[in-house]
């Protein structure tokens, strides 16, 4: 093809590396395209050298390099008089402008969502793509070389233009990302970080665009320069908000970029000559430096501060800790001292105490008597206590053992209700045994600590049941016969719906408990629980009300096997 | 390989090939339209 003498326009033939020639007018052009790429480059190289598998680090990392294709085309346009380099990297650029905020989509979604677009939305964004890949080489996008003026312009088609829709519809799509989310979500903790996120990448954008959308207006194509020396706050604002919120490394990474970015925006002032340039170029740098060098101050003040704190920390737990240690000897001395010296004397007391009523010492006189039956019910009482704070002591420490096997629920539920009876007898109550299936159940449970939690809870029954009432003692399963239950109904002094709440917690009684001269530690239910639970069961407690009786209900799992119940005839 | 993969590749393939048919057109051979003035010379610039 016959170009017209380029001389004749007094362009500069003679280009290298395509971006340097006396065709582009100033340094600034130089300095607002070369500066914000290898601020960029450098600010997300780093973030990459450390944290590559990061998806937003991903993500941050195309739009840098997108943007540094895009740069480096747009200076070859400035540079370039060569006609063919102009419609050939005029027609690409399109790419990399949109590719840049296809990147940007994709680096909010990550950020705000944690996770990449669905294949759905990738989907649909290749579609609106598609134009650009089929109609980028036709004059759909650059419809010739304009050669009226020396300008050294291409003239765009509709293509550019429908190019630019798909940006504003990405750049929307990206303000929906994070307004959606605060509208959504209830996790407030997250919406300065979503916000945060998501106007960055806006400013980000617009800070981009800037130049397309005053060169578009008419404007002035250079003015639109200057947006370019946001691109490096706005990436800077991008990479800290991926650390910060990613909980990568911040102080090595904050240090290694500030030296660097220091470093570039000293040594590229060597580059300015022009005494006019320099001015503008310095009133953009100085305030950049100040920046960076505030930030890595800041930087080195936290380590230290962060160092210091540290140690206090250090100093202070270890002598937490042999505190700790000593606390955990006494308190191991104390259970020590509760079972061997209370308990045992304790023991020796109650045999002999039976030993003399049971007149193994001689005869005793009746007063005497009826004195040491009360002495013996005090010590069985302190014993009972005894045992019930070991056994918090030890649920507390996980040092309960539980030794688990098969036992017959059914059989050892009617065995406790046989030995229970007598006690009942004495007081007046009958207990009754109910069985709602035939045969028997077997669930893998520690046979001994289910027949204290239920002798606690038919114990608990008879104590608060009024003269004239019943014990009912009732064994059935659920309908999908997946667990068990033991029902222990009582007609007693019943409790209300706030007691009811609390009545499991350590030292916790009935409010109306104490109107029925029933002693107690406060700690039989909460044990009874402790355990049920330790083998994967539960107790639960309904009362109507005061004066309306209560149901304790302990609940077994059958591990969801039908063949455990071992039917009868 | 999943779907996003697959889409992801595709793209990627598309502005390749799309890349390389602009240079065919615009560099290769060269095919686009020259705008000029009547006298086919550009008005220059007075300056």
């Amino acid at each position: 093809m016959e170009f017209l003498d380029p001389t004749i326009c007094g362009w500069d033939v003679e280009s290298n590396w395509l971006i340097f020639s006396d065709n582009v007018f100033g340094n600034f052009i130089y300095y607002s395209h070369l500066l914000p790429v290898l601020c960029s480059i450098l600010l997300v190289g780093t973030l990459w050298w450390q944290n590559r598998y990061n998806s937003t680090t991903q993500a941050l990392m195309f739009m840098t390099l997108m943007f540094t294709a895009w740069s480096f085309t747009d200076l070859v346009l400035w540079a370039t008089a060569n006609p063919v380099h102009t419609m050939f990297f005029w027609s690409i650029i399109l790419h990399f402008e949109v590719l840049i905020y296809v990147g940007a989509l994709y680096f909010t979604n990550f950020f705000v969502n944690k996770r990449g677009l669905s294949w759905k939305q990738e989907a649909f964004l290749l579609t609106l793509y598609l134009p650009l890949i089929i109609f980028s080489h036709t004059t759909l996008n650059l419809e010739g070389f304009d050669y009226t003026n020396c300008n050294r312009e291409a003239v765009e088609g509709p293509l550019v233009g429908y190019a630019y829709l798909l940006e504003i519809f990405i750049a929307l799509w990206i303000l929906h990302i994070g307004f959606r989310y605060i509208y959504r979500r209830q996790n407030r903790a997250r919406y300065a970080e979503v916000l945060l996120g998501t106007l960055g990448t806006a400013l980000f954008l617009i800070s981009f665009s800037l130049g397309n959308i005053i060169g578009t207006i008419g404007v002035d194509w250079e003015l639109g320069q200057y947006g370019l020396f946001g691109l490096p706050l706005f990436v800077a604002l991008l990479v800290y908000l991926t650390i910060r919120y990613n909980s990568l490394n911040v102080k090595l990474y904050s240090a290694q970029a500030s030296i660097l970015g220091i470093f570039v925006l000293v040594v590229s002032l060597l580059f300015v000559r022009d005494a006019e340039n320099i001015r503008i170029i310095t009133l953009i740098t100085a305030p950049v430096v100040l920046l960076l060098g505030f930030l890595l101050m800041r930087s080195v003040k936290r380590e230290i501060e962060q160092k210091r704190i540290a140690q206090e920390l250090a100093t202070e737990l270890a002598g937490a800790n042999v505190r700790l240690e000593r606390l955990d000897k006494m308190k191991s001395e104390f259970v020590s001292i509760a079972s061997h010296q209370l308990r045992s004397p304790l023991t020796s007391v109650r045999g002999y105490i039976s030993m003399v009523l049971e007149g193994s010492y001689g005869e005793i006189n009746p007063k005497a008597k009826e004195v040491l039956m009360h002495v013996s019910d005090a010590a069985r009482h302190m014993a009972l206590s005894i045992e019930d704070y070991l056994n918090v002591s030890r649920i507390e420490a996980g040092n309960m053992k539980y030794d688990i096997s098969d036992v017959d629920l059914s059989q050892l539920t009617r065995d406790i209700v046989t030995e229970m009876l007598p006690v009942g007898e004495k007081r007046g109550i009958p207990i009754t045994f109910e069985t709602r299936f035939p045969g028997s159940a077997v669930v893998k449970l520690d046979a001994g600590k289910t027949r204290q939690i239920v002798q606690n809870l038919i114990d608990n029954a008879l104590k608060y049941t009024k003269d004239k009432g019943t014990v009912r003692v009732i064994l059935r399963k659920d309908e999908a016969g997946k667990q068990v239950f033991i029902d222990v109904a009582d007609q007693g002094i019943g409790i209300d719906p706030e007691g009811l709440k609390a009545l499991f917690e350590k030292f916790e009684r009935a409010k109306n408990a104490s109107h029925t001269n029933v002693s107690g530690t406060g700690l039989g239910l909460y044990i009874a629980r402790m355990m049920a639970r330790a083998m994967d069961g539960d107790i639960t407690a309904a009362s109507e009300g005061e004066d309306k009786g209560s149901v304790f209900t302990i609940r077994f799992p059958l591990n969801g096997i039908e063949s455990k119940w071992i039917h009868g005839r | 390989m999943t779907l996003s993969t697959l889409i992801k590749g595709l793209w990627i393939w598309g502005v390749i090939l799309s890349l390389l048919m602009c240079y065919y057109v615009m560099i290769h051979k060269q095919d686009f339209k020259i705008i000029k003035n009547e006298d086919g010379l550009p008005i220059l610039d007075e300056e």
